[in-house]
């Protein structure tokens, strides 16, 4: 097991993810087995099918990182608690990523702690 | 001119200009003008498609003609069943012995999966996943079966899906359009529904993980239910292509109800793909974004 961490915003874990619901295609471009986590101020969440997605200003030690994260369905999201106003842009929150192996700035949606410190999806 | 031609043409609006002096303010709202010429009766006719050989499935003389009723009624929501494991989403293994384009693709797909990238990632790229992969789409599909035809609508990308049960023969090859999903004909033998479908387009349409077919691509399907309230639907796959592999590709998959969802729009949007990372276009984009400073915490930069 790899702890990772990116800069100082970041947390390490590690953790088996299932492959996402909703998949419409190959998801070996990310690190399934790494979980990363974000402190991220919102630029944009988009609730869409077949994919919701969020791009996100990530800190990481004194530099600003834009990244991308993919989601499943909004079908799927409903179902751990999300709504189409779960984020706004501005918002800080913590986002668990599993990263993408090339180690770019994007990744594969797992959980997310939110600024009241409610949780969705996979955050340990 | 053709007919779509003829229609834009007549169509096109004038707009009468708006006071063009730069002005605080809003902008006021033009006048609207249009031309409206009418169409001759023969231009009418040509705009609709047709084939005047038989008729539509959804003609009401069609759907009231005298015919046997189906002994099966595959109307519902369903579901692929992946109680066995995920990628029971695939049609292989086993797999027939293929010629060098399907080899090619297994090796070339298992060094992609290896090094963490896509391979033929063109449904990322919104081509249709065309039959039989929209079938194991890991999205309910509606089917409502009508006396002269089933009509299937996926939850991904709304893939449209037509089986013609009403006695018509496959298209003119020369004149039929190929299509992911392709042209498909079903008849009953007994409690099952067996389909044949062929035309299919070969472009950017892949088996699995990017496994070709040929224009030679046909499959047969054979639809059956059971359970107490034929709560099971099972599909036996039997897929042929003399160009890309040996004999006859084997497979059957099962489907349950999904009493509690319905299909809602969907659309593939190309920009939209840029920031979903694991396809090419997000992928990409994110490389141009750079690299992170993702590090382990002995400080080395991670793989």
């Amino acid at each position: 097991m790899k702890l990772l961490k990116l800069g100082a915003g970041l947390l390490a874990l590690a953790a088996m993810a299932p492959v996402p619901g909703a998949a419409h295609h190959s998801y070996s471009m990310f690190d399934m087995q790494r979980t990363i986590v974000l402190d991220a101020e919102i630029v944009q969440f988009r609730w869409s099918n077949p994919h919701a997605f969020i791009r996100a200003n990530a800190r990481a030690g004194d530099e600003v990182e834009l990244w991308s994260i993919e989601m499943t369905s909004p079908n799927n999201l409903v179902q751990e608690g999300w709504t189409r106003r779960t984020l706004r842009q501005g918002d800080r929150v913590q986002l668990y990523v599993h990263p993408l192996r090339s180690g770019a700035k994007g990744g594969s949606y797992a959980g997310v702690r939110l600024a009241d410190g409610t949780t969705l999806g996979e955050v340990e | 001119m053709d007919s779509n031609r003829f229609a834009v043409g007549a169509a096109i609006a004038l707009v009468i200009a708006a006071p063009a002096a730069a002005q605080d303010g809003p902008l006021e709202q033009p006048e609207v003008e249009r031309v409206y010429t009418p169409i001759p009766p023969e231009r009418l006719e040509q705009m609709v498609p047709k084939h005047p050989e038989y008729l539509g499935a959804l003609a009401p003389a069609n759907l009231q003609a005298d015919r046997p009723p189906a002994p099966i009624d595959l109307t519902g929501t369903w579901f692929v069943d992946l109680s066995e494991g995920f990628l029971h989403f695939l049609f292989g293994p086993p797999y027939p012995r293929f010629g060098p384009e399907g080899v090619e693709a297994l090796v070339d797909a298992a060094a992609a999966q290896a090094e963490g990238r896509t391979y033929r990632d063109s449904i990322g790229q919104c081509y249709p996943p065309g039959m039989p992969m929209i079938m194991t789409r890991v999205w309910p599909h509606a089917f409502i079966q009508l006396p002269t035809a089933i009509y299937m609508i996926s939850g991904f990308n709304n893939s449209v899906r037509t089986i013609f049960l009403d006695g018509r023969e496959f298209s003119d090859p020369d004149l039929v359009v190929p299509s992911y999903n392709g042209e498909s004909i079903g008849h009953f033998e007994g409690d099952t529904l067996v389909v044949e479908s062929r035309y299919f387009e070969t472009d950017n349409h892949w088996i699995d993980y990017g496994i070709p077919i040929s224009d030679e691509f046909r499959i047969i399907e054979r639809f059956t239910l059971s359970g107490e309230d034929n709560e099971v639907m099972q599909i036996e796959y039997v897929m042929t292509d003399p160009q890309m592999w040996e004999g006859e590709w084997r497979s059957t998959k099962r489907f349950n109800r999904a009493d509690y969802t319905d299909i809602n729009e969907a659309n593939c949007i190309l920009a939209y793909n840029a920031n979903l990372p694991g396809t090419d276009l997000g992928s990409e984009a994110a490389e141009e974004r750079g690299q992170s400073e993702l590090v382990d915490e002995q400080g080395e930069e991670s793989e």
